[in-house]
């Protein structure tokens, strides 16, 4: 599974698909204090990116991916 | 009153008139689309004529319900009873300001500010969008300019200035600077496009950012699945580039080369820095003068008294760049040394900003707002000479651009450019492209300044090329994609060329089929034992191969059942209003894939289950209510696959089947006997209604067909080798499950042979062969019958059932060959003179006279040239 | 005398146009919508032509895509609507009008359009 989630922190992994958006948006619905963790993060899809642009969560740790990390920053800071 | 208020007045009267009439219409008839246009355009119409006075109260109400009908239209928002309340609401209210305005001499009074802000809110509510605040009222807008949506660069200045300044050199070297806009289709998630992913493709990037189309919705109502997404970027990419990476959705894209000044962004710490107040004066005094050494002296001796942190030492660092890089863009000059006065970031990006500095223009024959307007018209041409060469009016176009930039030039008396002018035009109408018009406004147009022009840089580096760069010509970029080398990952093939590969394939099979009886022939009639065994070798080869051909073909023949499935939305709202019923839809399993001819054969039975389910299963909402249901019915309709069958299942949650009266029905229509009646169980009399011209309604209606019944849909079924069964529950609801085959193409068959015939049994309704004991046959009810299994199966002679006289054959043992078949839920033997193997054969349907034969499916070619005649049981028994 | 025609749908946005573009000294000519635009502007020649975009039967795009198919005099199109939208603008561009401007538009500013338009040097 692509995103993994902990107590307060959804790991991102690799590739996230467009299936893992719905229960994305449930998890961070359920869980308003969460932290998002992306750092070994290569993609995610753009459902995935209208989430948390939708809801706003706090990035605990950005992905070491430079170029994703700047688009990310682009629309999440 | 004047003659033009009042045209306003008794025309706004008709379209009030007319757009009550509209409502009315739309209610109902809520899906037609004339109706809905017609609707939006005299809303929009009074709404435009009415901001031609001081009216904002009505301007307002009457924006806030052009807007609503436009998300109406669009789809975005649903039709309602709401809404149509709410509009002739607001409606209602413009009636009074038209009264008023023409009781009160031209005036709407001041108290009616408040009720058009309640009745604005209460459409936009509709909308969705409530926290947006009502644009100013058009009354109240600005003179006529004509729009520039150039671009919004929010963000730019948070690029560190060095690689900004950096990028302004390469930029100016001729590295063009596009922004790029890249707007994915909402619904592009379900064509499993990712945008985001698209986007990070875009190369070269400097700057991006990821916009909401619209304002989010609250998280708790978004949907994850509506893309509300818009990808901005700004790139050193060629536009080339660009378009091979959007080939396929070049409409989603838009581009818009931009001047290297809009990097000029100072930033930094704006409070403190040297007192020195004059700066400014004295900088636009050297600039205005020409004094531009004197100009660079003073900024570098300002910067050089500054902290590099401050806000001015970033200003005067581009300043410098700028005297270095574009000496004469006095224009970019002047804009930083001003912005340093007012310590406010310098606006590049409008084009507004750039039509001001036409302002030379200005004299005796221009005034301010005529060289404005000059400048927006060069503009304007300027952005039409680059649209696409391919619209077939082109040269109509060309020859108007030319028509109003000559008008212009000559309007600022400057006769002198026109014979270029005509030169240009007879060289692009002549060539069909607008590329010399292109090139002529470049070379004159653009500010002439050069009057007093100094330097040949001065040739306006402000005149952005904003020409929006068009992506939406098919021709310049079809060929692109053929040209591709990626090739795209899904090929639209016709349906005719996969038949004709599927003929081929029934082909092979079926030679391949010859190959067992060669190497028969070649033990038994040629003795060469050898040769039959690696004829035989050879021949679980090829039909493996063959086999996986089938396979593969029948691969490209599936579709989704969401094919027949998209429908019922549609006709379930439909038919439910006409009966005045509550039903809730559920689709589930719409990708479920099963060979085309299938899905096909599949709309009809479905459409007629599913109807008869609204209109005989469903009640009515005060029958629910009363029966302690919810008003509203469902209907599921479920696929799933299992195996080598997909699966079809229409339930309803409606009144059932009531199994006595089906009895007494069936029994009324002779269709079964008393004693038969008393002897069904509840199951078999619910499936009764399978039978030939059986129909339960007590009135025919207009929806489910006239007496046409459920036996329609289990022929159409079986007609694919498919079934059809149905359980009911009295008062619970109804489930009526279809199985089908997930192709239908090949067909595994048993040869039987009966008189020295052989004919083909499907296999799939072959339930077993058995050799049945002439002593353990009974007679029962002047039947022949047996025991199998415990069960009691009756005997049909094939002979018999063909009318050939022949008794059946029995071996040695006195044993009958029995072929045990499933025919409805039934087992049936069939007693034949002998079996022999099963087959794999494309089965071709009866035509001509012999189709009208009942007990055939169809025939097919076999391995040694014969046809094979293939029985259906189901006709036969 | 210069001729404009202006096609609106809307008797008001009709009269409002004529009697600014009359009292500036030019015959003015009207059709409802783009069909009878076609038809007009097929029979005499104009100068320019004012032009709305939503309208019955063919609306302001159709009318200026068909009239520049034709091989006639291209004179200048202003296109008149309340769209402030970048998008219809451009749609605007494309089917042949010379300029877009924004409803409502005041008598100054439009007649400073159509002065330039016409090569009419300001009095």
């Amino acid at each position: 599974m692509a995103i993994t989630y902990q107590k307060k922190v959804a790991l991102f992994q690799d590739a996230v698909g467009a299936e893992e958006a719905e229960g994305l948006l449930e998890w961070l619905l359920k869980n308003p204090k969460s932290q998002l963790n992306f750092a070994d993060c290569r993609h995610l899809h753009a459902a995935n990116l209208q989430v948390m642009m939708a809801v706003k969560p706090v990035i605990a740790v950005w992905p070491k991916d430079a170029k994703l990390r700047t688009w990310l920053e682009s629309a999440l800071k | 009153m004047n003659p033009l208020l009042e045209q306003f007045l008794s025309e706004a009267r008709d379209f009030l008139h007319g757009i009550a009439e509209k409502l009315m219409q739309l209610e109902n008839d809520p899906g037609s689309t004339p109706v809905m246009n017609e609707l939006f355009r005299l809303v929009h119409t009074l709404k435009g004529n009415s901001g031609l006075f001081e009216f904002p109260e009505m301007t307002r109400v009457l924006h806030a319900g052009e807007d609503l009908l436009d998300a109406v239209r669009d789809g975005r928002v649903g039709y309602s009873q709401e809404l149509t309340d709410r509009l002739l609401d607001a409606m209602d209210f413009v009636n009074l300001l038209v009264d008023e305005i023409e009781s009160n001499d031209g005036a709407i009074g001041s108290d009616h500010a408040q009720n058009a802000l309640r009745l604005a809110e209460s459409l936009r509510q509709l909308i969705g969008v409530t926290a947006v605040e009502v644009k100013a009222p058009v009354a109240e807008a600005s003179q006529a300019s004509s729009v520039h949506n150039m671009p919004e660069l929010p963000r730019l200045a948070e690029l560190p200035e060095q690689q900004r300044m950096a990028l302004y050199r390469e930029a100016l070297a001729g590295d063009t600077l596009l922004f790029v806009e890249y707007t994915p289709e909402q619904e592009c998630f379900f064509k499993g496009e990712d945008p985001f992913h698209q986007a990070r493709q875009i190369p070269d990037v400097v700057w991006q950012s990821v916009l909401p189309r619209e304002p989010w919705s609250a998280p708790a109502e978004l949907d994850a699945y509506h893309c509300n997404l818009v990808f901005n970027a700004l790139t050193t990419a060629a536009p080339e580039e660009l378009y091979e990476l959007f080939r396929y959705t070049p409409e989603q894209l838009r581009i818009v080369p931009l001047p290297p000044i809009v990097l000029a962004l100072p930033h930094g710490d704006p409070n403190g820095g040297p007192v020195y107040g004059d700066f400014v004066t004295d900088a636009l005094g050297r600039l205005d003068t020409g004094d531009m050494a004197g100009l660079e002296s003073v900024a570098r001796t300002m910067l050089e008294l500054s902290s590099p942190s401050l806000w001015l030492s970033s200003g005067l660092r581009w300043l410098l760049l700028v005297l270095e890089l574009e000496p004469g863009n006095r224009y970019a000059q002047r804009t930083l040394i001003e912005s340093l006065g007012s310590l406010t970031l310098p606006v590049w990006t409008t084009p507004e900003t750039a039509v001001e500095a036409d302002s030379e223009l200005v004299g005796e024959r221009f005034s301010e707002a005529d060289a404005r307007a000059f400048a927006d018209i060069l503009q304007a041409q300027r952005e039409i000479l680059g649209l696409p060469d391919s619209d077939a009016w082109l040269p109509g176009r060309l020859n108007a651009a030319a028509t109003a930039l000559a008008a212009c030039q000559r309007s600022a008396g400057r006769i002198e450019a026109l014979p270029t002018l005509e030169a240009a035009l007879a060289e692009a109408l002549d060539s069909v492209e607008a590329a010399p018009l292109l090139a002529w406004l470049d070379a004159h147009a653009p500010l002439d300044r050069s009057a007093t022009a100094e330097s040949e840089a001065e040739a306006a580096p402000m005149q952005v090329r904003n020409a929006l760069i068009d992506v939406e010509s098919d021709n310049k970029f079809g060929r692109r994609v053929e040209d591709s080398y990626v090739g795209p990952k899904t090929l639209k093939v016709d349906q005719d060329k996969i038949d004709n590969l599927m003929g081929l394939i029934g082909e092979m099979v079926v030679a391949k089929n010859s190959l067992p009886y060669l190497a028969s022939r070649a033990e038994t009639q040629y003795g060469v034992r050898e040769l039959g065994r690696e004829i035989k070798t050879q021949y679980a080869v090829i039909n493996r191969i063959a086999e996986e051909m089938q396979d593969a073909i029948m691969q490209v023949r599936m579709m989704p059942v969401s094919f027949v499935f998209q429908r019922f939305p549609r006709l379930v709202r439909d038919t439910s209003r006409k009966l005045a019923k509550e039903v809730n839809l559920i689709l589930e399993g719409e990708n479920t894939e099963a060979d085309k001819n299938i899905v096909e054969a599949l709309a009809d039975p479905l459409i007629h289950i599913v109807r008869n389910s609204l209109d005989h299963g469903i009640e009515t909402p005060e029958v629910r209510r009363a029966a302690g249901k919810p008003p509203a019915g469902r209907l599921t309709i479920r696929a799933t696959q299992e195996a080598d069958r997909v699966y079809i299942e229409i339930s309803d949650d409606g009144k059932g089947i009531d199994p006595t009266i089906i009895k007494r029905k069936a029994y009324e229509k002779g269709i079964i006997d008393e004693s038969t009646m008393e002897r069904l169980s509840d199951q078999e009399a619910v499936n009764l209604v399978f039978a030939a011209g059986f129909s339960t309604a007590e009135v025919i209606s207009d929806l489910s067909g006239r007496g046409v019944g459920m036996d329609v849909v289990r022929s159409a079924v079986e007609k694919v080798n498919g079934t059809v069964s149905l359980e009911s529950e009295l008062g619970k609801g109804t489930l009526i499950r279809l199985s089908l085959p997930l192709s239908m193409a090949v067909t595994n068959v048993m040869i039987v042979e009966s008189d020295k015939q052989i004919f083909g049994v499907p296999m799939d309704m072959v339930v077993e062969t058995v050799r049945v004991s002439r002593s353990a046959i009974r007679t029962i009810k002047k039947r022949q019958t047996t025991v199998l299994r415990g069960r009691i199966v009756p005997l049909l002679a094939l002979n018999e059932l063909l009318a050939i006289d022949a008794e059946p054959y029995a071996n040695e043992d006195d044993e009958l060959a029995t072929l045990v078949v499933r025919v409805h839920e039934e087992h049936v033997g069939i007693v034949v003179d002998d079996f022999r193997e099963t087959v794999d054969i494309i089965l071709k349907p009866m035509a001509g006279i012999i189709g009208g034969l009942g007990g055939y499916s169809g025939s097919a070619l076999l391995g040694d040239g014969s046809v094979l005649m293939v029985l259906n049981p189901r006709e036969l028994v | 005398m210069k001729r404009i025609l202006v096609v609106d749908d809307a008797a008001t946005v009709r009269l409002y146009h004529r009697n600014i573009l009359e009292a500036a000294g030019y015959a003015v000519d009207e059709a409802v919508n783009g069909i009878e635009a076609m038809e007009k502007a097929l029979q005499t020649p104009f100068d320019l032509y004012v032009v709305d975009i939503n309208m019955p039967k063919l609306d302001g795009y159709g009318f200026l895509r068909e009239i520049r198919s034709q091989e006639i005099a291209q004179p200048p199109a202003i296109m008149v609507s309340t769209e402030a939208e970048s998008n219809d603008r451009h749609r605007a561009y494309r089917a042949g009008a010379n300029i877009y401007l924004i409803k409502p538009v005041k008598p100054d500013g439009l007649l400073t359009y159509i002065r330039l338009l016409l090569a009419e040097e300001r009095t």
